[in-house]
């Protein structure tokens, strides 16, 4: 065992191994110009309208610097889930994957710079035939606070003072609302909440249940599927704690109640289907009835579609 | 002084020089910490009873005068705040030493840094050698979350050094069993209780090591011997309070009020937020392997190697001189415990012995007192490293003495190669100080998101999901951004950065007076984002603000994005 004092000489050695490592590690990631030119990597494959998935994802930031708000707008970063993405682009390093597109189906792979690019196909897209988000406007969309028989109209606003929390608050109260008569926060407008543990961004029509009654959301017109999707949840940051009352979501088709989901706070984003059998294609207004036991800070916040 | 102690003081005063100098010359450009804007307040309303006090004492001491100055920030002690304010006065506005008074407010923070520096080399080199001791205060000066917070106005890094300072005086005290150092460890802990709530701590540890080292010897002695043996620790407890109050204003009056709120403030202090593996913690029951892994991912691999090479020496020291016939005598209270001629060599010996394990095992105790609250799933977990800095002159003493066996073995094994000896003597500790020293050097600016090879640098901290900033310090990354002219007079979120620190960069010239800050998104055009996962809701409020999700610019370090900046289109 003459060899064992010899070990001693581990330790000057970790000194030299760290050094290296360091300088290894502190180039490791990519740099401007890789993210600089991936925009011309990426062309061919015509991300606008593709889910674009960035892993590790604590360089989206840098993705969305590069590749801007066309290919990477907020409706895509803040969907509601991946169902309506018939496409994906997986742009990764450090051998990480984005787990969400686990299932998809590899078209093509490439390389550009540190990155390895991955064109996935959803192997079940659902595609939406309505997104209620996308109906939060006059002519589409009425709202009403107050039970049944005493309603009153929440009118529409379309440059109201934006809200906003700002570090330790609400989310933003955008200046296109329905604006009820109890004043800010009871509206219905669409922001973006962040939701479960994980703080992901959710884009969803905010619906504070009023202090006068039910909520009363009345969407002209919308274009039934085989079944309607939906999710809710409110302010991760804000309810986390759990200590809010559940909200209450009621949906009736015509005369017809079609679904009702109780969201609790410590549910996160919570996700409810409700199938419409036999009435693919027909049209007709829907009626979302809001409520809670206690309306204070009840910042519930939802998206709904046909599919 | 003996030709080893004046150069190991030596070595002392030139390392903390050193890194005196170091840290003026990178602290104007690192960005103000959230918590240094409030202390720069503070300090401001603090500076303005020492003008009052200078002018007309009897009015400055009056409690009307006391409460209107002092009132500023009570959940903490003042010490600091009052060194803060002395710097400022005096160093830039009366002497014009310093040009900018953020720096003024920062430099006796950095005082402390060298402070402990300082220290740790003497005591290393008393106890170890004056290599070990040279290069135990290397490490130190290679921590790169230490480096981090020696530039700011704040607590951590002098309670770390005024700790170290009341550990060696408590060393001291036991070890001469003087009645003089006894009282200058008091004097040392009243600093440290007058810096910050870490000096709680300390009476445990002290009572430990007391009772470890001479509680053979109390156990014989008399009533009378017992009370000078244990004279250090209620000397301890006598003297530091009387500090505390004498150095806080604020404590004069409503005494045991002001005392309550300051120890009911910490022990009930609110959980904030803090991201560890992936996930935020904000409320009990915290993740009890935080302390550790963090120290593993911020400490250099080479120095907590080390360590635990010096741990072991230790350990295995004590268990030696606790089994070994004879050493009871030692602990007679009677005998005397300095080394003469006549007492022979094997009482020499002994004593030294028992010296180093006087010392090693204080120095363990205080390293393992620091991490104590980290054992409980209760204590918070939002100051990142901070909170246990404390431990970190030990940890550095420690591998100080492991690069001490370390040599030690070496020239052992190299006996027959002089020359092999010789390239050794200068290539082991350059060897194990070039990572750390370089990884801190690179740290810079960003000292909160800097991690060790070990969790893969930043980038693998970030993919592991450890904490990449805190404290919005990191504005000034974006400065250029910030000047450019089209943008002048335009209203800036501020978002994590302090109102109070933003005007201090203003009052520096480091930002132009024109860019106003605020703390409304709705009301800003441009828009600070400092990433935390729960800050990501403040992201998203600017997404729909601004109407776009698209940074205007952006800062990493070593390719991990830390802080950027929004623009209304």
């Amino acid at each position: 065992m003459r060899w064992r004092p010899w070990l001693w000489l581990g330790l000057p050695l970790l000194g030299l191994a760290e050094l290296g490592a360091h300088f290894y590690f502190a180039h490791s990631a990519p740099t401007s110009g890789d993210w600089d030119a991936l925009t011309e990597a990426l062309t061919p494959w015509d991300p606008k309208g593709a889910l674009i998935a960035i892993a590790p994802n604590w360089a989206q930031p840098l993705a969305r610097q590069s590749l801007g708000e066309e290919w990477m707008p907020l409706s895509m970063l803040g969907r509601a889930d991946d169902d309506g993405y018939e496409r994906a682009i997986e742009i990764s390093f450090f051998g990480q994957h984005a787990q969400e597109l686990g299932k998809w189906q590899e078209l093509e792979q490439r390389r550009s710079g540190p990155f390895t690019l991955r064109l996935l196909r959803n192997p079940s897209p659902a595609l939406a035939r309505s997104r209620l988000l996308e109906r939060v406007r006059p002519g589409q969309l009425e709202v009403f606070e107050g039970d049944e028989g005493d309603r009153a109209p929440c009118p529409f606003q379309s440059h109201a003072a934006v809200g906003g929390g700002d570090l330790f608050g609400q989310p933003t109260l955008p200046a296109a609302r329905f604006a009820c008569p109890s004043g800010e926060p009871f509206l219905v407008g669409v922001t973006t909440i962040d939701t479960d543990a994980d703080f992901r961004p959710r884009r969803c029509i905010w619906a504070h249940p009023t202090p006068n009654g039910a909520l009363t959301l009345i969407f002209r017109q919308v274009e039934l599927g085989d079944r309607i999707v939906g999710h809710a949840g409110f302010p991760w940051f804000l309810s986390r704690d759990g200590a809010g009352t559940p909200v209450n979501l009621r949906l009736k088709f015509g005369t017809r109640e079609v679904g009702f989901v109780k969201v609790e706070d410590k549910l996160g984003w919570t996700r409810f289907e409700w199938p419409t059998p036999g009435l693919t294609g027909t049209r007709g207004d829907f009626e979302l009835i809001i409520t809670s036991a206690v309306a204070a800070e009840r910042r519930f916040c939802f998206t709904l579609e046909t599919r | 002084m003996t030709e080893p102690r004046k150069s190991g003081a030596l070595n002392a005063l030139g390392l903390s020089l050193a890194y005196g100098a170091w840290l003026l010359w990178t602290a104007p450009k690192l960005g103000y910490a959230r918590d240094e804007g409030f202390y720069f307040r503070a300090a401001d309303s603090y500076a303005g009873w020492f003008e009052r006090l200078f002018q007309n004492p009897a009015d400055a001491l009056t409690r009307i005068a006391v409460d209107a100055h002092f009132s500023a920030n009570p959940e903490h002690p003042g010490l600091m705040k009052s060194l803060f304010a002395l710097s400022r006065l005096w160093l830039c506005d009366r002497w014009h030493l310093v040009s900018l008074s953020g720096t003024a407010y920062r430099i006796p923070g950095m005082l402390m840094g060298m402070l402990a520096v300082f220290l740790i080399v003497i005591w290393g080199t008393h106890a170890l050698s004056r290599r070990s001791g040279l290069i135990a205060g290397l490490l130190f000066i290679g921590l790169p979350r230490v480096f981090h917070h020696a530039h700011l106005a704040c607590f951590d890094v002098p309670v770390t050094a005024v700790g170290l300072l009341c550990t060696y005086a408590w060393w001291r005290a036991v070890e001469t069993r003087r009645f003089g150092v006894a009282l200058a460890a008091g004097l040392a802990w009243g600093l440290m209780l007058d810096t910050k709530h870490n000096a709680w701590l300390m009476p445990p540890a002290f009572a430990l090591h007391l009772l470890l080292v001479e509680g053979r010897a109390l156990w014989a002695a008399s009533w009378s011997e017992r009370i000078r043996l244990l004279r250090p620790w209620w000397m301890l407890l006598l003297i530091g309070p009387i500090v505390l109050v004498a150095l806080w204003p604020w404590l004069w009056f409503d005494t045991f009020e002001r005392l309550k709120f300051w120890v009911q403030f910490h022990l009930g202090h609110e959980y904030y937020n803090m991201e560890f593996l992936g996930r935020t913690y904000h409320r009990p029951p915290m993740p009890l392997g935080y302390a550790w892994l963090m120290t593993l991912g911020t400490v250099p691999l080479t120095t907590l190697a080390l360590m635990v090479v010096g741990v072991v020496v230790t350990i295995r020291r004590i268990f030696a001189w606790a089994s070994k016939p004879g050493v009871e005598a030692l602990r007679a209270p009677n005998r005397p415990v300095s080394v003469r001629p006549q007492d022979g060599f094997a009482h020499a010996v002994a004593v030294l012995q028992r010296e180093r394990v006087n010392i090693e095992l204080l120095w363990l105790l205080a390293m393992l007192l620091a991490y104590a609250p980290w054992l409980s799933p209760n204590t918070p977990i939002f100051g990142g490293t901070k909170h246990w800095m404390p431990a970190y002159p030990y940890l550095c003493l420690f591998a100080g003495l492991g690069f001490e066996r370390l040599v030690e073995r070496l020239r052992a094994l190299t006996l027959e190669f002089p020359r092999l000896s010789r390239q050794l003597g200068w290539a082991v500790p350059l060897c194990v100080v070039a990572a750390p020293l370089v990884i801190t050097w690179d740290s810079f600016p960003f000292g909160l998101s800097a991690y060790t090879p070990l969790v893969g640098g930043a980038p693998g901290a970030a993919t592991l999901g450890l904490n990449r900033t805190f404290w919005g310090y990191t504005t000034l990354a974006l400065r250029d951004e910030l000047l450019v002219p089209e943008r002048a007079g335009k209203v800036l979120y501020l978002h994590d950065t302090a109102p109070q620190a933003f005007r201090q960069y203003q009052l520096d010239g480091t930002l132009p007076a024109e860019l106003r800050g605020a703390l409304s998104i709705p009301a800003s055009s441009l828009a600070l984002y400092h990433h935390e996962p729960h800050m990501s809701r403040v992201e998203y409020q600017i997404w729909e603000a601004y109407g776009t999700t698209t940074p205007v610019a952006l800062t990493t370090f070593h390719g991990v994005p830390v802080v950027w900046l929004y623009e209304r289109p």
